[in-house]
């Protein structure tokens, strides 16, 4: 025995077998760090003369094959994974401005985006203008030092969709970088990048993985751009684990089946509930009244509107309160985009942070649930919301 | 979850059914109960004799919660009492085999099934004083024929493994409890969107999860699901002590796949539709066997037994060996390996001399006419899998040109 208890313990098995045959599944390399044979290696994969990888800070195999498959199906250059749609939106933005830049924002956004670009970037001198990018012309707020111009492509929660093609020449024409988060629409219903847009960054945590279990952000854009975030990500460090990594990419297996039953359940869904008496105004850019429905037809795939629609209540706050206790398997959850139906309350949990003041703004009353419509048989979701408004 | 009280759809029920959010911090998602035992009150039991329907957890081969959330989907899809979730497809198998047969019994099994079913029923089950005959399943006559006294169970597969050939369950179901025996059903094919077997008359549903209802290709799991009394008892014997019981973590990979598993097999049998009929009309292709097709010698029996058509389908090709090569070596999306009901396309080639052989022992010129009708010298199964119809055509149709 040349090795002690012990040592064969700890090494034993670390080296894959022999075998002239692959895992049919994609293996979750669940390892921080990567092993070299020796010193010359180590260069050549540092200096991006071989490939291979160091660190899982720096890269891992199951990160790779899911920027993948999202910058094929999103038509890009490359992509970034990181541990949460925060880590990807936040990084995309850092990655293309310095102190004494300005950027220009929609002032309708994923409330965690807006609490970062006005309190977050105002620590490093960064300027924003708040702008309306879908009623208002946006071409007014440039300055010589815009470098960005940041927007999603369906507003939450309203749900209004920006024109990106006009967006993008408009933001192009003054210099500047667009960058749209994607999460609400995903690349099965609209590609910005095909629209001009520079940046797509997505919260995976909602459609791409779309069963609820995990937290994750994704960054697509050209092969030099995804360079410059990927040198800012390695210094801020969110990575994401390579098991959650996994579980994403076995997601997008069915994202396409997925959106296709989300977007047809909400259209539904929309249409009954727009007819309710109970309800005073349906937000859903696949309703012939959505202000952007025309918008929507021209830069959505496949005549798709996505899985999440806003309803007002016409009793208001007394209204949404009740509705959402009257809900039975329909849970009030505050995030989106899972297999099963729910609902949430924006004032009180993505746009919390702002003040009456912001809220009025944004026309977001305390009357307004969001709805995020699952994958269940459509009759089934229905008959829950008669059953729910009803007793109101 | 609240108590649904209106009766559900099949996507709602692969979604809801079983599951509830975690009490104590309110999670949405299914918590993975990653832990062999449970802290139990002074008077726990110590025996599996004393095992109560509603015990708290004890012990993870007996029960537990991640496990039992997944047992509780099935039941609801398959719309039975109960469920028992196993570490695979064949321990699902072994255990409603034992469960239902003693020394001196006699069952019906198909000739023609999954072969690992098939070598166990040829020598191991033998081996226990348990007689077996090996019938055409497809043939009512033939099953009335090899009734016995001591017939306690008859064991088919319908769409079978791998002829696609199938057996009708009411009319089977009927025989069975004519004599005092029992149906059990391998519907692992079919799934529940297709056919509920337990409907048509069947006693026990078997699934082998690692196919369709998992879907994806990651975790190996099976299931038998029934009534409650028999599954409480087949649970105190042959589950818990064979010990194949399944890892919570791949049960929690399995109730993930189920929640896309209606959605999936519509995908399935639209893309196995198109692709039979562009096989049907190809040159090369001498059969194509697809129950959704007319061309399937039992089309009427799987219009009225299925309500959709899976996406399996076998065809045939001169030189089938020489075939099988050239496949293997130049397909660029559809992978050559075994296995089936994945995400992936997956197709491989299967010699009839070489299965007649080591799985397949006909006994009569009636079975090996049958096998011939669907199989001839040799077919490709092909699990047709969720890629773009017109791609898979496209593989198929650059590697046909070869031959």
């Amino acid at each position: 025995m040349d090795k002690s208890f012990a040592s064969r313990l700890i090494h034993l098995g670390e080296k894959n077998p022999e075998s002239v045959s692959r895992t049919k599944s994609l293996p979750i390399a669940m390892t921080s760090v990567f092993v070299f044979d020796d010193v010359e290696t180590l260069d050549q994969v540092y200096e991006g003369e071989a490939n291979g990888y160091i660190y899982t800070r720096n890269g891992n195999p199951v990160h790779d094959a899911l920027a993948e498959i999202m910058f094929n199906i999103e038509e890009g250059g490359d992509a970034l994974v990181y541990s949460s749609g925060m880590a990807a939106i936040s990084l995309s933005i850092i990655s293309q401005v310095k102190a004494g830049d300005h950027i220009i924002a929609a002032n309708v956004l994923y409330g965690g985006s807006f609490q970062f670009i006005k309190t977050e970037l105002a620590r490093f001198n960064i300027e924003v203008t708040f702008v309306d990018p879908i009623n208002d012309d946006i071409t007014p707020y440039f300055r010589p030092n815009t470098r960005v111009v940041y927007v999603e492509t369906i507003s939450n929660p309203l749900m209004e969709v920006i024109d990106l093609e006009k967006i993008a020449q408009v933001t192009h024409r003054h210099g500047a970088k667009l960058i749209v988060d994607n999460t609400f629409a995903t690349p099965v219903i609209c590609q910005p990048l095909l629209l001009g847009a520079d940046i797509v960054a997505y919260s995976a945590t909602k459609y791409l993985c779309g069963h609820s279990d995990v937290t994750a952000g994704i960054v697509v854009a050209d092969k030099d751009t995804i360079k410059k975030i990927y040198s800012s990500g390695l210094l801020y460090g969110p990575t994401l684990s390579p098991f959650d990594a996994w579980l994403v990419v076995r997601s997008l297996r069915t994202l396409e089946l997925r959106l296709i039953q989300h977007s047809n359940n909400a259209l539904k869904l929309a249409q009954y509930l727009e007819t309710h008496p109970k309800i005073s105004t349906v937000y859903y850019p696949g309703l012939p009244s959505s202000p952007t429905f025309e918008v929507a037809q021209r830069i959505f795939n496949n005549n798709l509107f996505g899985g999440m629609l806003s309803i007002d209540l016409a009793d208001g706050e007394r209204g949404a309160y009740e509705l959402l206790r009257n809900l039975e398997t329909i849970k009030f959850v505050p995030s989106l985009a899972g297999v099963s139906t729910s609902t949430s309350y924006p004032a009180k949990t993505s746009h919390r942070s702002l003040n009456e003041e912001e809220l009025r703004k944004a026309n977001i009353s305390k009357g307004l649930i969001r709805i995020s419509s699952g994958l269940e048989n459509v009759d089934d979701i229905i008959q829950e919301f008669e059953k729910a408004l009803a007793k109101i | 979850m609240s108590k649904i009280t209106f009766p559900i759809g099949i996507n709602t029920a692969a979604i809801h059914a079983g599951e509830e959010p975690d009490p104590f911090t309110g999670a949405s998602a299914p918590n993975i109960v990653m832990s062999t035992t449970f802290v139990a009150d002074a008077n726990a039991g110590f025996s599996v004799e004393g095992l109560e329907e509603d015990a708290a957890w004890i012990y993870t081969r007996w029960g537990n919660p991640t496990i039992h959330q997944l047992e509780l989907k099935l039941a609801a899809l398959e719309q039975g009492e109960s469920a028992i979730a196993f570490a695979s497809g064949m321990a699902a198998i072994t255990a409603l085999l034992l469960h239902t047969l003693r020394a001196g019994d006699h069952a019906i099994v198909s000739d023609v099934a999954y072969a690992a079913l098939a070598e166990m029923t040829n020598e191991m089950i033998p081996g226990l004083d348990i007689s077996i005959t090996k019938v055409n399943t497809a043939d009512t006559e033939a099953i009335k024929n090899a009734i016995r006294t001591e017939t306690r169970l008859i064991y088919i597969e319908t769409p079978c493994n791998p002829l696609l050939r199938l057996t009708d369950i009411q009319e089977i179901a009927k025989i069975a409890h004519g004599v005092g025996a029992k149906l059990a059903v391998d519907s692992t094919f079919a799934t529940p969107l297709a056919t509920r077997p337990l409907e048509l008359g069947a006693d026990f549903v078997v699934h082998s999860l690692t196919k369709y209802l998992g879907g994806h290709g990651d975790a190996l799991g099976g299931a038998i699901i029934g009534s409650k009394a028999e599954l409480a008892a087949l649970r105190k014997t042959t589950a818990i002590r064979l010990g194949g019981v399944i890892s919570p973590f791949n049960a929690w990979l399995i109730i993930r796949g189920l929640a896309t598993f209606p959605l999936r097999m519509k995908a399935h049998a639209e893309n196995a539709l198109a692709v039979a009929k562009f096989l049907e009309n190809h040159p090369r292709i001498e059969r194509v066997i697809y129950p959704g097709m007319a061309s399937h010698p039992q089309h009427e029996l799987a219009k009225r037994q299925m309500k959709n058509y899976s996406g399996m389908i076998t065809f045939q090709v001169k030189n089938g060996r020489e075939a099988a090569r050239v496949f293997a070596e130049n397909l660029q999306i559809i992978h050559y390996a075994v296995s089936l009901g994945h995400h992936r396309s997956l197709i491989f080639y299967l010699p009839s001399a070489e299965l007649l052989e080591t799985s397949f022992k006909f006994k009569t010129p009636e079975q090996l006419a049958s096998w011939k009708l669907f199989a001839g010298e040799g077919i490709f199964r092909f699990s047709v899998g969720l890629e773009d119809a017109e791609d898979i055509i496209h593989d198929l149709e650059l590697v046909l040109e070869r031959l």
